[in-house]
Order: C-alpha cells, then structure tokens, then sequence
C-alpha cells in the first residue's frame, strides 16, 4: 500500500495542479406552514424532515404564481421544488394534471420510480392519494397502455421526442389531460442547447398554442445544473420571464481536485503518455486502496477499453462494472444498486451517469478528459463526496488543447463565469419546421401567434407553406392541407434533413450501420475513404448521393485517409464589426462553399504519405453565420522574416544543384516575379507548393513546381508560405478552443482561412462558422468574446513545450509546414497586443 | 414573403411543391355544375348536399336492392344483452372521405357519404366541403343529422372515420354527441366470419365476393383520394371529385349491404343458414360462443347437419363446437368431437381429452397418452416455447399422480 501511494504521490507531484474544496454546510428551514400534513408525514418517512432554503424559496415563488427555473448543483434537492408542489396541488384537485419533460428515456424510468415511491407513500396518510396515476408516455410504452395512460394520467413523464411527435400531433386525444395541466416541467434544461435545444423550444412554442386552445395556463418549473446565463437561457427557450433560484444552500461535501497532465514522452512531436493508459494506473492504486472509483470517459469506446485495460491488470479480485447506453436497463439498475451500496470498486461510465440518476456518492471520481463544458464537469465531480470524508477528483487531460487549457489553469473552473448554454429558436429553417407541426396541430387565425415571433413574420412563414401547396388561406384562417403527417418527417436532434445512410454486407446480407449527414458525407464515406465506426475500419467502397446510401466494406490494410477539400467564403450580408489598430472582428452571413477534390492515403504508423487520388464530388453550400478575423496590412508586414534562410540549409535531394541550374536556364535568368535580371548566383529557386508537402523529391523538384526569383520577391513568397502555416495553427488553435465558452461540440463549427482573402482586400482572414443553415448562435457568441478565447491561445500557446507544434497547441509540426508554431505564437501575441 | 422564401431556399430548405399540381382554372366548374344537388348555407359558411334515392328493386352491381328485415336476433351478434332496436329505420350507415389516411389533429374531413333505409328505398346524402374554411358546417350538419338515429354502422370507424369526427369537431368548434349513439363497427365481424374464405377483408373484397357488386370505371382507389381533393382545392375544378363521391357512395351502399346480409343470417333464429355458406355458419357459431352464447352457439353449430369428420371442417371449429357442448353440460358428446379434431391433428383437442381423463375419469394413462400427443403435435406445429412448456409442465405433474398410483 505504501509502495501504491508513493506512486500516486509521485504522479501528482510531477504532473499535476490541485485545489481544495472546503465542506460547506446545509441550510435547513422548515416545511411551509400551508405544506399538507399528510405530503409532510410522507416526506418525514423518506427521511426529510426539513427543508434547503433554496427548496422553500422555489416552493415560495410558485405559490405566488411565477414560473421558476432551480438552476443548482447535483443533488441538491431539485426534484423536491417539483414534487411538493405538484403533489400538494392534486390533493386539492384531484383532476389535475402534471407534465414532466426529461431529455433521456433512462431519466424517465428513474424518475418515475422515484415519483411513484413518494406517492406510494403518501397514500398511507392520505388514501386519497391511491388515485394518482402516474405514467411514462415515451416510445417504449406499448400500444395497449396509452389510451388508458391518455384518458388518466394525472402525472405524465414524456421526453421531448414524444411530446413533438406523439403527443402535440394527436392532442385531441389528450383534451382532458391538457385542460387540466398545471404544472411543466423542463428536467436537466441545461442539456437543451444548440439544435436541439432550438428545436425544443419551438416545440415549446407549439406546446403554448395547444394549452392556450384548451384554456390552461400551466406554471413552468424548470431545473438545470449550473449555468451561467439561466435567465436569458430560459426566456429563449420557453418564451418567458422566469424567477432563477440559484442560492445553492444543500451541503457540500469535502473534495480534493487533482488535474493531471500526462508526461511528455517524445519532445520534438510534443507527444504526451496516453490519457487511458495514465487513467488507468490512478485507478488501479485506488482501487487497491479500496477507494471506490467512478470513472467517466467521453465516448463509449473508450469506456470499454478502459474496462478492458483495468481488467487485466487487477484480475478477478475487483468488481469492475462499464456503464453507458445500450447495456439493458436491468444491468444498469443493478450496477447502480451496486454503486450506492458500495458493492463494486469502481465503475467506468459516459456522460449517461452524469444526469440525475440515482446513485448515491463514491469516494473517488476520475475524469478522463475535460468532458468539454464546467457543468458537465461539476456534475460528474459531484458524484464524488461522502459525509464527512474528504473525496477526490481527478481530470486527466488528453492531448487537446482544450484539455490542455484546462489542466494548465484549473481556476478557470472556477472563475466567475460557467457556460452559456446557446440557442437559436429563430433559425428560420427550424421555425418552418415546426410552424408546419403547428399548422398541422391547429389552424393560424389573426393575429398568429407563435411564441416570441412577430405576428408579420409568422404570417410570412404561413405564406411559404401556402406557396409549397401545403396550406391554404380562406379568409385570413390558415389551414393545413396535406396528406403526409409533419412531426413524423423532422427529427428535433439531428442536423440533417437528407441523412446518407451506411451500409456494410456480410454474410447476413446487407445491414445498416449509422448515418452521416450530408456534409460530413463528402469527407467521411467518399469512394476509397477510410470510416472508423465503434471502432472499426470500414473503407468506403461507393457513395451514392442520388440514393443517399455509402457501401462499406471491413478495411484491413495499415492506411487512414485523409479528405483535401477547397473551401471559399462569401459574405453575404453584414452584421456587425468591431475595429481593432490592425484588425478587424467580424459577424455576417457567410456562403461557405465546400468542395472535396481529393483525399491523401496515409500510413497510420509511419504517417507516410502513400499517394493522393482524385475526387469527382459536387460541392456543399452552407449559408450561415461566421464570425472572423481580417487581419491589417502594417499587422502582416510586422511579422518578422529575419530567421527565414538562416535557420538551417534544406535539402532537396541529391541532383538539386542540376536542376536548380536548369530551372533558371528555363526562366531565362529573370525573376519572374519582377522581371530583374540577374547572376545566376544571385537567383533563387523557389517550391511553388513546399518541398516537405510531398511524398518524394523527385514530385517535389518537378519542374511545374519551381520557379525562378530574385531574393526580395523570395523573401515575400516564402513570408507568404509562412504566414499560411502560421494562420493555419493559430485557426487549428483558435478553432479548438473556442467551444470551451460555446456548450458545443467541435464539429459544430467551421474553420477556415486564407492568407490573401478577397473578403479582406487580399489580406489574411480566419473564419469561424456555425456548421448549421442559418447558425444556432454560436459565432455569433464567439463575436462578443473572441478577445478571450486569444487570451486562452496564448496561455496554451505558451506552456506548450513541443519545437515546432503538436495537437495540443497549433496542430501536428509536419502538417501546417515549417515555422507554423513560431509564426502562430507571433500572431496571438500581436492580436494580443493590439487589443 | 417572396424575401423569406429565397432565403429559406438558400439556407437548404427542400422546396417540396410537386410540379404535377393542378393549376388554377380560370374558370372554375363549381360542385353544382357537377352534381345534382344543393347548397346549404350557415354563418357564412356553406357545404353541398347530394341527394337521392335507390328504389327497392333496382339493381346495384349486379343485384337488386331489397327492403332489409331486421332480425330480431341481430343483437346477439354483436354481443348485446337486450334486443336495443325496433326497427331498420334507426341505423344510419357512414363513411367519410378524409385529407389524409392516417390519423392526427391535421387530417380532415371533406366528403361525409350517409344512407338510411326508408319505406320506399335507400336515401342517400353525401356532404361536401366546398373548401377547408367550411369545416365547421359539415361538422355540424352531420352531428345533428346523425342524431336523428340510435346507430350508425360503419366499417374501420372505431379507429377512423369516428376519431377524426370528434378531433375534427374539438378543434373547429362544432357540437359532437356522436358517443351517445350505439355504433356498429362492421369490420370487426366480417373479420371473424371471412377470415377463413377471404385472403383480405377489406370492404372491397367483402363487397366483390361476399356481396357480388361490382364497381364501373367510374371508381378510384382509395389512396388517391387525399390528392384527388388537394387537386380540386388547388383547380377549383370539381369534375376531380366525381370519382370520389362514386368511391364513397359505393362504400356506403356496401356498408348497408353487409348489414342486410348479416339481418339475414341471423333470421329465423338463424336457421337461414342452414342455406348458407358452411364455414360462414361455423364462423357465426364461434362468434356466438365468443360472446358466451352457448345455447344459441350450440344451435348454430348443428343447423347445416355437418358431417363432423368430413375434411372440409377446419379442426378448429370441431374443437369450438366440442368447447360449447362442454359448456352446456354435454361432456361425453364434447369428448366424442374433440377426439375428432385430435384425430384431425388438433392440439388443444388433445389438451382438453387429456384433462377430461385427469380430471373426471381420473384415467391418468390414458390423460397421459393425449398429453404425449399433445405434446407431438405441437412440437410439429412448431408452436411458441411458452405452450411447449405448459404442455410439459402437464405431462410432468400427470407423471407424478401415475407413479403415485403404482407405488
């Protein structure tokens, strides 16, 4: 044991930044006074004898009519804010109804046991109370069960894919359940962002109309992990002001956070010790220490081979359980049941344990990467904390630089600012959505009303429905005419409206094994391209686009692929602009236009650029919104060129001498820039496209890449080469950090540049787009804080110890081309300056 | 509007408007200038009514049309306790034509087709809805006018034509009380009296071999109809529609059809089908064992004199019958038709024999032979893993009272 701590202590010392959380304290209060004595006996026999302020305060607001949004952290007593007041409320009424909205299915069943204990309960004091009916109404229930659950459920637990799809279209099923609704609920608001959170709110908006046409005005009581911007959050997505009850007052345990980053192992290429493996040898001295251990990993792929990796070095002694989606629900209640009473050692677990489920507390958590927002990471370290011994956290950053970032300043974790959860219910290409559902639901008379949109805009949209020859106007009453059914077509959490499906065929004939959207289909699954699902290497063997389908066949050779694609950037109307001394910030509508010309074969252990092959595929256009970055003339000029030929002699190959001379010969002894003719001596030959960009110099020294001129036009050529490797890891940087402010994923947004943009008078530009028609509001975010996100790239720029760039900062050396990091860092640190 | 359509056409937005739509006629030929009948008019709304009347004796596809008698015993096939009517007049036959064959708050009503039988013939009334704003009239005109009888007869209106009638209803603001009248859904029934005769019971198929219409080229499928309408709306052409009220009309004739041969079957005490179709007969003595008629079921069952080992019996209807005499206290003739239907192959015949010896004769060999065959059959039949079981379990618990006995 000694020998195990000694480790541990040395992989902390070396490697690591730590904090200490004090314990804090509850504050209790009593039950309200108006609170039925039989909610408090039942609540008394499920060991709550008192209130947290921050409960009554929720129980307060609601008495007086607001809808509330609880926005604090895990298990704080949040379902409570809902539970008395819908309870208290059908012990006066019996007839009234309850809506409850969880974004997962597994949420669902776990709170409905929950719910129906307190009921159960509370039937013992008042049997009244034998007559709640309370029921999941999701794609699980069967057919047999819901027009029972319809016509008598008072509380109804749903997720928001039924509630667009089964219920809303069918509501007059439901007239007596929404007659009699008085209270929504919105659980775990915080996963609502990005598309499907614009989604989600236009379904909202649909919602409204509905208990508007039945005369129910329900309250919404809506609970969310800590976020940063509730308020404005919550007026987005449901359309109103609501009373945000943040005053955190349950008890905090104490935690010890450790952020630990991985040593590094091969210096030039700033490769660092794999986060897995350096997970797994912190858990296995906790987990000998008998310190039960909950893990989180990011992808389900890596929770089993976490899983795998522990297994073998503990063996059979250790209870060692996966937790993630598509294990069966028996299994996963089982390896909670095992978590709370403390009969496994450790659990490796996605984001799945992460929301409100029911586990009880362990004593250890271990990140393995920065699960990509501070709520996520204070929910999954809040698991961790029992009463009165002291539990720990550890994040183990991976390679990126937003793991970097993190485990480097760690008090950015606790600085002021959480996330802001962003959306767009105003996309307009989501809003015709689900005006269509709307339309469909009930009829649009004046003045047309639809959550927060102009009546005038909303009356546009109706007419664009007209003109597809879906609706049809008779005096001022919009009516939905059509055979097909809307909600059935539009799926609330994808991007994409015509999906590519994947098949691959073995020897049970052909089978379906994902879907890609369009664009990603184009880099991903073009003919010859090399696709990794759960896991496995499947090569692409034809992309059908006129019957959306890509045929896939097992990839065995040791190659990856790698897409080349040409973008260009068209502003098409101006929103904004911020003016620096020498640049310029940026938000407009942009046209991206993308097209796949070809794609590299590379050797996935040597990284050897086998060949690259051509590509006939049309282009995608995405009209969107982008922020960017135009960079001033004097702020390129500034940039230092002085280290450009002295650093070190290249060499081109054996026979360069030869065709040097040849090549000159063949420019007739000029520049061909400007024209000076000159020595041969004094001439220069110049790789149109960089020498190290080739596979062989033999294709690098082709005379179509060579070109003859005098050294002060060299000396801009090669300025102009390095500022394109220089842009090009400030994007990679830049665009790698960005969504630590944005709640959103990576592949969310765009990135690009360009050393000599016509957008920017021939100067360099670096773009940042929503990767959604229209946008979801996330560059348009970054508009507004894209000094700090400069400021994040230089902190991560500057503790970044690899030579010449890794993933961790500007992107893999070799890649951008020579001098990339130096020319990077010289431009954060100039934009630095200037602002 | 043109603005937000451009741009929603950049953003990606699939354009869906299909390039065979009709085109706005310049003149357009209104439902008058089609059809024979008038306009009724209320609050500004107005919906067309076609009448007419098929006289007794006429020929409908190929058969003429005959005044219905109502069977005093019809009730029982639709597991009524009490005889509710009185006479034919009280049933109103419906079936409308709708903007979409699936169901869901947007789907519409435009066409409602109703017939009664009168003294002199069968009336006819087909509402129409001129365009979508007029919903409420048709609503409405058809709530009162229903209301007038104390049944209305239908095929799929259960899970159709009824749930569109009271959504529609809720959402345009029209009265609704068509819960307060009893409704016969024919579809269930002819179900269970064709499933054995008829690949499909769909009414097109009762109608073409049970009731022998035919229909003219005047027809259209019933899966057109939504378009046929959208066509008319988008036209204002309604000569779009005349296949359509053919297509309902038809439907309701057939409807009203059904019901009379079903008048017939039952008359008499049922003895009419001692003329009948002899699987149809079987088929109505399962429907009243179903509805726990036994007496009645037993009666049925025996009407034609079936020779019982004959092939041509379905096992399953020699076991239901054998089932009912059980019922009726008739044990030994019950074992007598079980053995049959064992004979026949049939596995619950076994089940039933090997729990007549268990239980009553406390013949423990034999019960065990019949559950062994039992148990055979099944496993031939391949039949699920739940009922091999329960089979099993049987043998298992008879082999133990044998090995009692001979201790």
């Amino acid at each position: 044991m000694s020998e195990n701590n000694t480790l541990l202590n040395s992989i902390l010392s070396n490697n690591s930044k730590n904090w200490h959380q004090g314990k804090k304290d509850a504050v209790y209060i009593d039950f309200p006074d108006e609170l039925h004595s039989s909610l408090k006996q039942a609540l008394s026999t499920a060991g709550i004898h008192s209130l947290y302020t921050h409960q009554k305060d929720a129980w307060d607001f609601i008495k007086s009519g607001k809808d509330i949004v609880v926005s604090t952290s895990t298990s704080s007593g949040k379902t409570l804010c809902y539970q008395m007041p819908i309870l208290q409320n059908l012990i006066n009424e019996p007839s009234s109804t309850a809506l409850l909205i969880y974004p997962t299915k597994a949420l669902v069943q776990d709170q409905l046991s929950k719910f129906q204990d307190l009921i159960n309960s509370l039937s013992r004091f008042d049997p009244g109370a034998e007559n709640i009916i309370v029921a999941v109404y999701d794609g699980d229930t069967q057919s047999s069960q819901r027009k029972k659950i319809r016509q008598s459920a008072n509380i109804l637990l749903t997720n928001p894919d039924m509630l667009h799809v089964g219920i809303l279209p069918h509501h007059p099923m439901w007239s007596n359940f929404i007659k009699n609704l008085k209270f929504v609920v919105i659980d775990e608001l915080h996963i609502y962002r990005g598309i499907f959170g614009s989604h989600f709110a236009n379904v909202i908006r649909r919602f409204e109309r509905i208990f508007n046409f039945y005369g129910s005005a329900p309250r919404y009581i809506l609970s969310s992990a800590t976020i940063a911007n509730p308020e404005e959050f919550c007026s987005r997505l449901i359309g109103r002001t609501v009373t945000v009850i943040g005053q955190d007052s349950s008890p905090r345990p104490m935690r010890d956070y450790y952020f630990i980053n991985p040593p590094i192992i091969d210096k030039s290429l700033g490769l660092r010790k794999g986060m897995v493996d350096q997970t797994v040898e912190i858990a296995e001295i906790l987990i000998k220490n008998n310190i039960q251990t909950l893990l989180f990993a990011r992808s389900r792929k890596t929770v089993e081979f976490a899983l795998l990796e522990l297994k073998q070095r503990l063996g059979k002694d250790f209870k060692l359980e996966g937790y993630r989606s598509g294990y069966l629900k028996k299994e996963r209640r089982e390896i909670e049941k095992n978590l709370r009473e403390g009969t496994n050692s450790a659990v490796i677990s996605t984001n799945a344990l992460e929301l409100g489920i029911d586990m009880g507390m362990v004593d250890a958590v271990v990140l393995m990467g920065y699960p990509g927002t501070k709520t996520s990471f204070f929910q999954q370290s809040g698991r961790a904390g029992r009463r009165d011994v002291a539990s720990t956290v550890f994040l183990v950053a991976s390679q990126s630089p937003i793991d970097q970032y993190v485990v480097n300043n760690p008090e950015f974790l606790h600085s002021g600012d959480t996330d802001n959860a962003l959306i767009d219910p105003d996309n307009p290409l989501i809003i015709i959505d689900h005006i269509k559902c709307a339309l469909f639901e009930l009829p649009f008379t004046p003045p047309y009303t639809f959550g927060t949109l102009k009546n005038v805009d909303v009356r546009n949209f109706l007419e664009v429905l007209c003109s597809m020859g879906i609706s049809r106007k008779n005096n001022d009453e919009y009516h939905w005419v059509a055979e097909f059914y809307p909600a059935g077509d539009i799926s609330i959490r994808n991007i994409s409206n015509n999906p590519i499906a994947l098949y691959t065929s073995g020897k049970i004939g052909k089978t379906r094994i994902g879907e890609v959207d369009f664009q990603s289909a184009l880099k991903t699954v073009h003919q010859g391209a090399v696709y990794i699902h759960n896991g496995v290497l499947y090569r692409s063997e034809e992309l059908s686009l006129e019957e959306n389908r890509a045929q896939l066949v097992l990839h065995d050779d040791s190659y990856i692929t790698t897409p080349l694609s040409e973008i260009s950037i068209e502003v098409k109307e101006k929103f904004s602009i911020r003016r620096k001394p020498e640049f310029t910030f940026h938000f407009d509508e942009i046209h991206v236009i993308e097209r796949v010309k070809s794609y590299k074969k590379i050797n996935w252990e040597t990284r050897e650029i086998i060949g690259t092959y051509n590509l006939d595929l049309p282009e995608f256009n995405l009209i969107t919104k982008g922020f960017w970055i135009g960079f001033g003339e004097t702020f390129v000029q500034d940039l230092s060129t002085d280290d450009l030929w002295t650093n070190h002699p290249n060499y081109y190959g054996s026979s360069w001498s030869k065709k040097r001379k040849n090549i000159i010969k063949r420019d007739g002894n000029k520049c061909k820039v400007c024209g000076q003719n000159l020595q041969e001596r004094d001439l220069h030959v110049h790789h149109i496209k960089p020498y190290r960009s080739f596979s062989s110099s033999q294709m690098a020294n082709d005379p179509s890449n060579l070109i003859t001129l005098c050294s002060h036009c060299h000396r801009i050529a090669e300025r102009n080469v390095r500022m394109r490797s220089g842009l090009s890891g400030f994007t990679y940087l830049f665009s790698n950090l960005a969504p630590i402010h944005l709640m959103c994923d990576t592949s969310d947004i765009g990135s690009f540049f360009e050393s000599n943009s016509k957008i920017n008078f021939n100067l360099p530009a670096v773009f940042i787009y929503d990767q959604f028609p229209g946008g979801i509001g996330l560059s348009a975010k970054l508009f507004s804080i894209a000094e700090d996100v400069i400021r994040q790239c230089q902190q991560v720029f500057s503790r970044c110890s690899c030579e010449n760039g890794c993933p961790s900062c500007v992107g893999p050396s070799g890649e951008n081309g020579e001098g990339a990091k130096d020319t990077a860092g010289e431009i954060i640190q100039k934009l630095m300056e200037k602002y | 509007m043109q603005d937000l359509l451009n741009k929603l056409k950049n953003l990606g937005l699939q354009f869906e408007k299909a390039s065979d739509i009709a085109k706005r006629k310049k003149d357009a030929i209104h439902l008058d200038d089609v059809f024979e009948g008038r306009w009724v008019y209320a609050n500004n709304r107005k919906i067309f009514l076609i009448e007419k009347v098929i006289t007794y004796g006429k020929i409908i596809g190929s058969k003429s049309l005959k005044e219905p008698k109502l069977s005093p015993n019809l009730f029982q096939l639709f597991r009524f306790n009490t005889n509710p009517w009185k006479t034919y007049e009280e049933f109103v036959f419906l079936d409308t034509e709708t903007s979409s064959l699936s169901i869901g708050a947007g789907s519409f009503i435009f066409m409602a087709g109703l017939c009664y039988f009168t003294r002199t013939g069968l009336k006819i009334l087909q509402l129409i809805l001129p365009d979508i704003m007029h919903e409420i009239l048709l609503l409405n005109y058809l709530d009162s006018f229903l209301a007038r009888f104390s049944t209305i007869v239908t095929y799929n209106g259960k899970s159709f034509d009824v749930p569109i009638i009271k959504s529609r209803s809720l959402i345009s603001g029209a009265s609704c009380s068509i819960d307060q009248l009893i409704h016969l859904d024919l579809l269930h029934i002819a179900r269970n009296i064709w499933k054995l005769r008829l690949e499909s019971r769909k009414l097109s198929d009762i109608e073409k071999n049970i009731l022998g219409i035919v229909r003219t080229d005047e027809e259209i499928p019933g899966w057109l109809v939504p378009q046929m309408y959208f066509d008319y709306l988008e036209s204002g052409d309604a000569k779009l529609l005349k296949g359509v009220a053919y297509h309902n009309e038809m439907d309701i004739i057939s409807v009203a059809k059904l019901f009379c041969l079903l008048n017939t079957y039952a008359s008499e005490d049922f003895k009419q089908l001692k003329k009948e179709n002899m699987l149809d007969t079987l088929a109505i003595g399962e429907i009243l064992r179903k509805g726990q008629n036994y007496q009645l079921a037993e009666k049925v069952f025996e009407i034609g004199n079936f020779r019982w080992d004959n092939e041509s019996i379905p096992r399953e209807y020699i076991r239901k019958y054998a089932n009912v005499l059980k019922r009726n206290g008739n044990l030994e003739k019950a074992l007598h038709f079980w053995k049959i239907a064992a004979n026949a192959g049939d596995v619950s015949s076994c089940i039933e024999i090997s729990k007549y010896y268990e239980h009553k004769k406390k013949d423990f060999r034999e019960s065990y032979i019949f559950g062994e065959k039992a148990l055979f059959l099944a496993k031939k039949e391949e039949q699920s893993e739940k009922k091999l079981a329960a089979v099993k379990h049987r043998l298992c618990r008879i082999k133990t009272k044998l090995e009692k006995l001979n201790e």
